[in-house]
């Protein structure tokens, strides 16, 4: 657990934290974001002691970190930044296994954790651990960067914008390691950025700053729903009003154009109809408007071919799913993804007509919500 | 001219190098720790450098009378400046990056010389011992002057007799070895640039 009490710095006249009261919990993902001289990376570097506070006390576990070694403490703090900063004489090897080596491990534990750690990356041993850092990738070296920080096993990673300086798809694919790792591992992470995408798709808890101060510490959802002011909610974009105007009831992913019959069809202007609109099922309802059921092209055909003229009125089938206009949306899809047929009819309070749901219509709107219009 | 009088040169260029390595780097180490000590110490190389190297043959002569050791302090005294700078140079630009990390990851001051910053310097370090090499073999012929041998007699005997082929073997073979020093020292340059960053800057 970190304990940050009341910490404070100043630089000249300039006051870069202003009192910060933050508690991070073991294996918790917290991310420090805001605008840029809000404070978040020396709120970071304060937490190995690159930066010393003026007053304040922050604790790991209930120690006192101004009483430690700042060496010590920082070979027991994993720590990562953007500019990446492998040592560009040691391999790959060597770079991953350095804290060890500080610590005094002996050759063959080195050994052991490197081939460990590339296991972990998922990076093949023969081919990257002699590799000097200008060989690879940026992608690969902050790779690399992450493992050198986790080495030693310390229980509490420090990550500054470690992603912010790679290409997107790059970036993505990272975060989502960072993600699995922190699962797998149960680190304490603190990470800092200015992407609030990234933030909301990696942190356990965001701590939102601005000039010096802690504005706000929430769940990505809280945060999304419940911003704490208007910058905040200026930094998550067009998120929050996506989540207010989120499809919450059936009406809003509702097709109203569509192919209607009276029982009275015979079965000829029924297939007429059909072939016209280019469907297979035709949904019946009464002069009142009273929905009653759907008529399959493949039970009128059934019947043609046994030689009976009709109406469709004998062969409207009421097991279709139904859903009111305002049913929750998640409920009925569910009922959708069930059902044999691929859409829900949807009917007024007072059972008329008013539209259907197809599957193709909540793929959209998934669609829409994920990627935007 | 005789094989005697060239390995009297190039032993003359190999002490005083080898005195400006033991020296130098320490001394440009220690600029680069200690900001107090850095203005001092570069100050006192740059103007070591900028007396005529006789002048300053000379004045070492008045201690140490016409000796080879005599030459040996004054090339020495002379090749300082490219070494020393060299080596504060290389130092301080090590990219911020690295010596963050270094620091971030918990390694000492003297971890963080020995295993990355001294490494990384190496390339501009060699570099100055390669200029300390090329200039200590031109200066080390005025070390005829001061009873240090080497080439220099050779060259001011042939001046004068006047006996022009001594002189142009003499000056050939000069001209060869500082040439031949700086290829291949370049050579090697290359090779640990290239090994540091993929690329072989000059």
């Amino acid at each position: 657990m970190i304990d940050f009490q009341n910490v404070r710095k100043s630089y000249d006249d300039t006051k870069v934290l202003k009192g910060i009261n933050l508690n991070i919990k073991d294996g918790e993902f917290a991310v420090l974001i805001g605008p840029s001289g809000c404070g978040k990376t020396t709120t970071l570097k304060t937490i190995n002691r690159l930066i010393e506070p003026d007053s304040g006390k922050i604790y790991i576990d209930g120690q006192d970190i101004s009483t430690f070694d700042p060496v010590k403490l920082r070979r027991s703090v994993g720590y990562v930044i953007q500019q990446i900063g492998l040592f560009p004489n040691m391999t790959v090897e060597e770079n991953i296994g350095i804290v060890p080596k500080l610590l005094k491990y002996e050759e063959k534990e080195i050994d052991k954790i490197v081939h460990e750690m590339l296991e972990i990356a998922e990076m093949d041993y023969d081919e990257y651990a002699h590799k000097y850092p200008y060989e690879m990738s940026g992608g690969q070296q902050q790779r690399v960067g992450v493992l050198r920080a986790l080495a030693a096993s310390p229980p509490i990673v420090l990550m500054d914008e470690p992603f912010g300086a790679l290409d997107p798809v790059t970036r993505t694919t990272l975060q989502n390691e960072i993600v699995e790792l922190q699962k797998k591992l149960k680190k304490t992470i603190v990470f800092v950025t200015h992407d609030m995408d990234e933030a909301i798709k990696i942190a356990d808890n965001i701590v939102f700053m601005d000039e010096g101060e802690i504005i706000q510490v929430a769940s990505p959802e809280e945060m999304l729903t419940n911003p704490k002011n208007d910058l905040i909610r200026s930094f998550m974009g067009d998120r929050s009003s996506d989540i207010e105007n989120q499809p919450q009831v059936v009406d809003d992913f509702m097709y109203t154009n569509i192919s209607t019959a009276y029982p009275d069809y015979s079965f000829k202007k029924a297939i007429g109809l059909m072939a016209r609109k280019k469907v297979d099922t035709l949904i019946v309802k009464d002069r009142d408007e009273t929905f009653l059921g759907v008529v399959m092209i493949k039970d009128i055909n059934h019947k043609l071919k046994s030689g009976e003229k009709s109406t469709i009125g004998s062969l409207i089938r009421t097991d279709i799913p139904t859903a009111y206009s305002n049913t929750n949306a998640e409920e009925s899809f569910n009922e959708l993804m069930e059902s044999e047929y691929d859409y829900i009819v949807v009917l007024r309070a007072n059972n008329t007509l008013a539209g259907i749901v197809t599957q193709t219509n909540i793929a959209k709107s998934l669609a829409n919500a994920v990627w935007g219009e | 001219m005789t094989i005697d009088m060239i390995t009297t040169h190039l032993l003359l260029v190999f002490f005083s190098v080898l005195l400006t390595i033991i020296f130098g780097v320490p001394l440009g180490v220690v600029a680069y720790i200690f900001p107090k000590a850095r203005k001092i110490i570069l100050k006192v190389v740059e103007v070591l450098q900028t007396v005529p190297a006789l002048a300053l043959l000379g004045v070492i002569m008045v201690f140490l009378g016409p000796d080879r050791a005599t030459v040996i302090i004054g090339l020495f005294a002379y090749s300082l400046l490219p070494v020393v700078l060299n080596t504060y140079t290389g130092l301080v630009e090590v990219d911020p990056a690295v010596k963050e990390a270094a620091k971030g990851i918990g390694m000492t001051k003297i971890n963080r010389l020995f295993l990355v910053e001294l490494p990384l310097a190496l390339p501009l370090i060699f570099s100055g011992v390669r200029l300390a090499i090329v200039t200590s073999v031109g200066v080390a012929v005025f070390g005829a002057f001061v009873g240090g041998g080497g080439l220099g007699s050779v060259i001011y005997e042939s001046i004068r007799v006047s006996n022009m082929k001594l002189l142009l073997q003499s000056t050939a073979v000069l001209i060869v070895m500082a040439v031949g020093f700086d290829f291949v020292m370049s050579k090697i340059e290359k090779q640990m640039n290239k090994k540091l960053t993929g690329n072989s800057v000059d």
